[in-house]
């Protein structure tokens, strides 16, 4: 009576403490407890099974099995491990799973002792027999059931289908009605209220700074003020939609956002030729309002789509734009840091979640397993960088190849002797070049390359591409000796001088492919036992693998554009919502959603939930127009509010971060703000609209600088530009000192006031002109009479502007104005 | 889940505002320290998490002098009699191997040329490269089993600095600047010198802010009229006309101000540039080494051109953080100049002549004026050196296992912590990690590094990614 007493308790003790359930298989009921070997297996399932799945289960489970051990059945316990059995049967005192846990020769578990007690339960199970239940499911089974999703996991609202809403109608104005009606409800729920709209020059600015970048001209601000029509904002929004440095404006967030630059980063920090080619898909996709469906499938699957298509090998840019370093031997881990990183990237960027959280362990806060991150990377895993595709038109490249066909032929005895000579050279120092890999990889790299498999042919590329820099650094002339020598350069002399010069070669997009149809297989670091993990969305919503059919005609898997096609399906969770409310966020300076790469528990619930979906569901009804979302949000009231409205002390106390947009925020210009505006003043801005980077003191627009990650410009580097390492979905907004003693001392911003002051001069004759106009330019304004008056104060009085020592101290002047808060802010 | 929230306008620019009210106007009171982090989307305490310090700190200051191009520690610190038996044979198999970056896979085992003697009372074994070092043997915590992932110069130093062999994250200094803010408003809190006419690897990305905000980053320092970039007013325009200008802009600025009073950025803009001048008018104070005595400035070895280099900067370093800099890095050899895969005997009996001295001069100095109890002094590279060789007469690069030591600041001086196998190969004992020695650098700033965590995009960051422990060994009060 007493032993059945204990079993109950125990019984009980382990449904509350380890959830098991009394119907599954391995429960037991009274009618199992009446002799010896239930006491047994009432021991086991009270104290033992806990203590192994605590314990030990962890790591000599179906997920680890550290020293070949597993310790998660009857069957595997008494096989033993790598060092043979763990229980010595003719001395039971001896056998290594004893001495393992007292810590006399391996000390297990190592992250510490366990304590008395529970050692006692091990001896006195192993003493005992080691008694296992003759019917028991695995114990790395239980382990996996305490990790299923709860109730809350699967109802959190971003894993919920966007809620319908009614369609488009075809007049923009009503969906910008009811973009004000739900931001209306908002604010009367808080006792706040839209503030008064913008004063017609403070709406002007914005607008031109938000859609295009750069602050209007007075003649620009003139235009606008002249249009007393109630449609002259609309009209406004309309002309900077379809003026191409809109692109140049908002391709830039999307550059932030998949961590854009033209250097490998590293030591090394190698520019990248053809990576402007990328950023100028980027800007023309917005400038063509791209759907954004097309815009994702194309970055993800270009080459999947249209091999031929250079539109799509420059979209898939996006594959390339990991950093990475030639001279690293260990292109194993390289490898491994190039797909974690494409895998964080494109979570966070086309889906909004911390896919990276989930890398090394099941997500902490939200509902993303460890095996969804591997799941995701599996999308990838049949990538290959590609050296050899032309960023060129097809016409080029036929034309290309018969240039150099001819020249081959011309060249061919030349070419023959110099292959000759070179050929075993060449063949030595890569062998040499092989043999510094390490040692597992090298079997890899020694196969011929049609019987490698995808991993290794990835691993073999980014060996090749060492072995290639090897070759290019073989110093022919010093190298071959004698005859051969002369021979050598004999023949490169004829080269020289054959009648027609070699072709250039072709520029090589920076782009990637899939290595064949069948990708490398995808294991979770450390538990090869789950793997080989299929391709598949996070398992909340589809536990399924996603059956992607290969595509032989592309040579490819088919992975990524099934992903992709997945991602812009009109129905996707994610995609719209998150892109609609990054498009949010650069409008406002604040997101629906607060963090938006991350929607994840760990943001704050959206101000706005109705708001976003009814944008989100219209945004994807037509599958993504981006100029539609600008004309819906920047025709709406919310938009075109004062950022200081007359009153505002109750509303700064009820809502001091303006989250429920009772006014629009004003905001410090961001850097590419800032240096495009300062150019724009100076009256030297090069309008260039692509094509490869510039130096940073080319007057171009910032978009056009070439970003070198180890280098960034200091201007834009000092206002929080991000520099290419990571994926970056809002911006800091630093004021500091530092920023003050470039804006004063630097000599890029005191050139942008000499020109400025020097154009201004050889156009206006007279000293109050020059300073009406410089003026102008920057506050987009007259001056009042007392303005004019302070400038004379400060420059002093003179004939004429070019009149010695005047013009000097007028370049202070200009100075001074771009120094201006009024500048530097937008509002 | 709100704890996390860090709108990077968010709480920063409430409290800011919160305290700027309650300021009433005076403005002209707002410290560089608030300023420099005002937008910082930094957790509040409101949000559950505390900046620092969270408890008593044993350490203000931190001087981290970086060996750049990993310093052999099997030559300088770490004896191993056995490679003397081994020499010139190949790696025993009872080693595990190592990925060396030359790959030179089948290298014989080379012996150390060195001569070695213990010093102090604690008889620290310091090899006949560092002698004046090695007179300070009884402050210094040798901590022979430190390794990293980094294989190559890149990834080490990046994370040496960033915890991380990628790119993205903030410095340590820049967490430590985030979480305990500069005790000079008018110097940067985090600066950085590098050495001779060298760049560090990877450039100024060592010493960046990462995700957080750019006022977080290190400041590149150097010696001249301009210790800091854009600090000096250009020739042409002169102090007088400077000041000025100044006077026009704060009166349009006003003038702007005044129909937007309840605009604190705009107020913080304004300050910047009162700010900017102060330190325009402290900075090169602060770096003006003509102040100190000959004694002081021979102490360092100023007087003699193997040693003046370095010499200046550990004086510079030691002027800074008497001021009130928290976290200053000074780079050796910037530029990989550590690395010695072949004629190790020149390259390092190079380097150790040009850094002994002023390392040893530099505490010494810190010693003699009360500083070192307030200063951590750290010493090391980004990773150690292979006891096999290289080309014949170089080592090729080990992370596996390698030395650092530290001095003041609260470490327990005198004492060897950790061991790497009998060759120098791998370190086998009291293993610390990167994350280790940050958690422990930062520990002794009075930091706990699980506490200091910066919300980026929504996620709770840390200085040592989820990892390491303080390593309790080296600190005198644990």
């Amino acid at each position: 009576m007493i032993l059945f007493k204990k079993a109950i308790s125990s019984l009980l003790v382990l449904v509350v403490t380890f959830g098991l359930c009394p119907n599954s298989s391995d429960a037991f009921t009274n009618d199992d407890l009446k002799d010896e070997q239930d006491a047994q297996a009432r021991f086991f399932e009270a104290k033992v099974r806990p203590l192994l799945i605590d314990s030990c289960v962890q790591c000599h489970g179906d997920e680890k099995q550290e020293g070949g051990l597993r310790l998660d059945s009857q069957e595997a316990f008494n096989k033993g491990g790598e060092s043979g059995s763990i229980i010595d049967t003719a001395s039971i005192e001896n056998s290594l799973f004893l001495s393992a846990i007292r810590y006399k020769d391996l000390e297990m578990p190592p992250s510490g002792q366990l304590s008395e007690e529970k050692l006692q339960i091990l001896e006195q199970w192993v003493a005992e027999g080691s008694y296992w239940p003759a019917k028991t499911e695995s114990l790395s089974a239980k382990r996996k059931g305490e990790k299923g999703f709860t109730d809350e996991d699967r109802s959190y609202w971003f894993f919920q289908p966007m809620s319908k809403h009614e369609s488009i109608e075809t007049r923009n104005g009503s969906v910008s009605d009811r973009l004000d009606s739900y931001v209306e409800a908002g604010l009367a729920s808080h006792q706040l209220t839209f503030a008064e709209p913008a004063t017609p020059l403070a709406l002007v600015r914005r607008t031109y700074l938000d859609l295009v970048g750069v602050a209007p001209t007075s003649a620009e601000v003139a235009t606008f003020l002249a249009d007393p029509t109630d449609t002259a904002h609309s009209n406004l929004v309309d002309r900077l939609l379809d003026d191409p440095r809109y692109g140049e404006r908002w391709g830039r967030f999307w550059l932030d956002l998949v961590r854009f630059a033209e250097s490998d980063g590293y030591k090394q920090d190698d520019f990248r030729p053809t990576a402007y080619r990328y950023r100028d898909y980027v800007i023309r996709s917005f400038n063509e309002d791209k759907l954004y469906r097309d815009f994702v499938r194309e970055q993800l699957a270009g080459d999947e789509i249209d091999p031929e298509s250079l539109e799509c090998r420059d979209a898939s840019g996006y594959l390339r734009l990991w950093i990475y370093e030639y001279n690293q031997r260990d292109v194993t881990g390289q490898w491994t840091a190039i797909l974690n990183d494409l895998t964080d990237v494109t979570g966070e960027a086309f889906m909004g979640l911390g896919y990276g959280c989930a890398r090394c362990h099941d997500h902490k806060f939200d509902p993303l397993l460890q095996k969804d991150y591997f799941r995701l990377q599996a999308y990838f895993s049949g990538l290959i960088p590609r050296e050899d595709l032309p960023a060129a038109t097809q016409e080029q490249v036929e034309r290309n190849k018969v240039d150099v066909a001819s020249w081959e032929e011309a060249a061919k005895p030349f070419l023959d002797t110099m292959e000759s000579i070179e050929a075993p050279i060449r063949e030595k120092t890569i062998q040499s070049a092989v043999s510094k890999f390490p040692p597992d990889v090298r079997p890899a790299l020694l196969k011929s390359p049609e019987h490698r498999n995808t991993r290794e042919k990835q691993l073999a590329h980014l060996a090749y591409l060492q072995q290639l820099r090897d070759v290019k650094e073989i110093k022919w002339e010093k190298v071959l000796k004698g005859e051969q020598q002369k021979e050598w350069v004999l023949a490169k002399e004829y080269l020289k001088q054959l009648p027609a010069p070699k072709p250039k070669v072709l520029p090589v997009s920076l782009t990637a492919t899939d290595a064949g149809t069948e990708p490398a297989e995808v294991y979770i670091p450390g538990k090869p036992g789950l793997g080989p993990i299929a391709p598949g969305i996070p398992s909340i919503i589809n536990p399924e693998a996603m059956p992607v059919q290969p595509m032989a005609n592309r040579n490819s898997s088919g992975r990524r554009l099934a992903l992709a096609n997945w991602m812009v399906d009109r129905e996707n969770q994610f995609t719209w919502r998150v892109m609609v409310n990054r498009v949010w966020q650069q409008h406002f300076g604040q997101g629906i959603v607060p963090n938006a790469s991350d929607f994840g528990r760990l943001t704050e619930t959206p101000t706005h939930p109705e708001l976003l979906d009814f944008l989100a569901s219209n945004f994807a009804e037509n599958g993504g127009r981006m100029k539609s979302l600008h004309r819906w949000i920047l025709n709406s009231r919310t938009y075109r509010q004062s950022a200081y409205p007359a009153s505002t002390t109750a509303a700064m106390q009820i809502d001091p971060n303006n989250k429920w947009l009772w006014r629009f925020s004003p905001r410090r210009l961001d850097a590419e703000q800032l240096r495009d505006s300062m150019l724009t003043v100076a009256g030297e801005l090069r309008p260039i609209h692509g094509g490869v980077s510039e130096d940073p003191n080319k007057p171009v627009r910032s978009i056009f600088v070439r970003s070198m990650r180890n280098s960034q410009d200091r201007f834009l580097a000092l206002f929080d530009a991000p520099d290419g390492s990571s994926s970056t979905a809002k911006r800091n907004a630093t004021t500091t000192p530092l920023q003050s003693l470039m804006m004063m001392n630097s000599d890029w911003v005191n050139t942008r006031a000499e020109n400025m002051a020097k154009q201004i001069i050889s156009m206006k004759s007279t000293p109050e002109a020059s300073i009406q106009e410089a003026f102008e330019r920057v506050f987009l304004k007259s001056p009042s009479p007392s303005d004019i008056e302070s400038a004379k104060a400060f420059i002093g009085v003179a004939e004429t502007s070019n009149a010695p020592g005047w013009d000097k101290l007028f370049v202070d002047y200009c100075h001074v104005l771009i120094n201006s808060n009024s500048f530097l802010h937008m509002e | 889940m709100k704890a996390f929230h860090s709108n990077p306008r968010g709480s920063g620019y409430l409290n800011r505002r919160d305290m700027l009210q309650q300021a009433g106007a005076g403005f002209g009171s707002l410290a560089l320290a608030s300023l420099m982090q005002q937008v910082g989307g930094a957790a509040a305490a409101s949000d559950g998490f505390q900046k620092g310090p969270h408890h008593t700190p044993t350490a203000k200051s931190v001087i981290f002098l970086f060996m750049e191009g990993g310093p052999s520690h099997i030559d300088l610190f770490d004896p191993k009699p056995e490679l003397e038996k081994l020499a010139g044979k190949p790696l025993p198999e009872s080693f595990a191997p190592i990925i060396t970056p030359m790959g030179e896979y089948d290298a014989p085992l080379m012996p150390s040329k060195r001569k070695w003697a213990q010093y102090g009372e604690s008889g620290l074994w310091v090899s006949d490269w560092l002698p004046h070092t090695a007179e300070h043997a009884d402050d210094l915590v040798v901590i022979r089993s430190c390794w990293a992932n980094g294989l190559n110069h890149s990834n080490g130093v990046c994370q040496m600095n960033s915890g991380s062999i990628l790119g993205g994250r903030p410095s340590l200094g820049s967490w430590v600047t985030y979480g305990l803010g500069t005790a000079n408003e008018n110097l940067p809190a985090f600066v950085v010198i590098e050495d001779g006419d060298g760049h560090v690897i990877n450039g100024p990305r060592n010493w960046s802010a990462g995700f957080m905000p750019a006022s977080h980053q290190g400041i590149a320092l150097n010696s001249g009229k301009s210790p800091i970039d854009f600090l000096k007013t250009p020739d042409k325009v002169g102090a007088e006309r400077q000041a000025a200008k100044l006077r026009l802009l704060n009166d349009i600025n006003r003038q702007h101000q005044a129909e937007r009073s309840s605009d604190s950025e705009l107020e913080a803009r304004i300050n910047s540039y009162e700010l900017a001048f102060r330190m325009q008018a402290q900075a090169p104070e602060a770096v003006d080494l003509s102040q100190e005595t000959e004694r002081t400035q021979a102490m360092y070895g100023i007087d003699d051109k193997e040693t003046a280099s370095f010499g200046k900067n550990c004086l510079l370093a030691r002027r800074l953080v008497e001021r009130g800099v928290r976290f200053v890095q000074l780079y050796h050899g910037a530029g990989s100049k550590w690395d010695s895969h072949s004629a190790i005997e020149k390259n390092h009996g190079k380097m150790c002549l040009s850094s002994d001295k002023p390392v040893a001069g530099l505490l010494k100095d810190l010693k003699e004026r009360g500083l070192l109890d307030s200063t951590l002094v750290i010493w090391g590279g980004e990773f150690g050196r292979t006891p096999m060789s290289e080309k014949g007469d170089g080592r090729d690069h080990n992370a596996y296992g390698f030395t650092m030591w530290m001095a003041g600041g609260g470490v327990r001086g005198g004492q060897t912590i950790g061991k790497t196998d009998e060759i120098g190969l791998h370190a086998i004992e009291d293993r610390l990690h990167v994350h280790d020695l940050h958690a422990t650098i930062l520990h002794m700033l009075g930091v706990d590094h699980w506490k200091l965590v910066y919300s980026h995009q929504g996620r709770p960051e840390r200085a040592t990614q989820n990892e390491g422990n303080v390593c309790k060994k080296l600190l005198k009060n644990a």
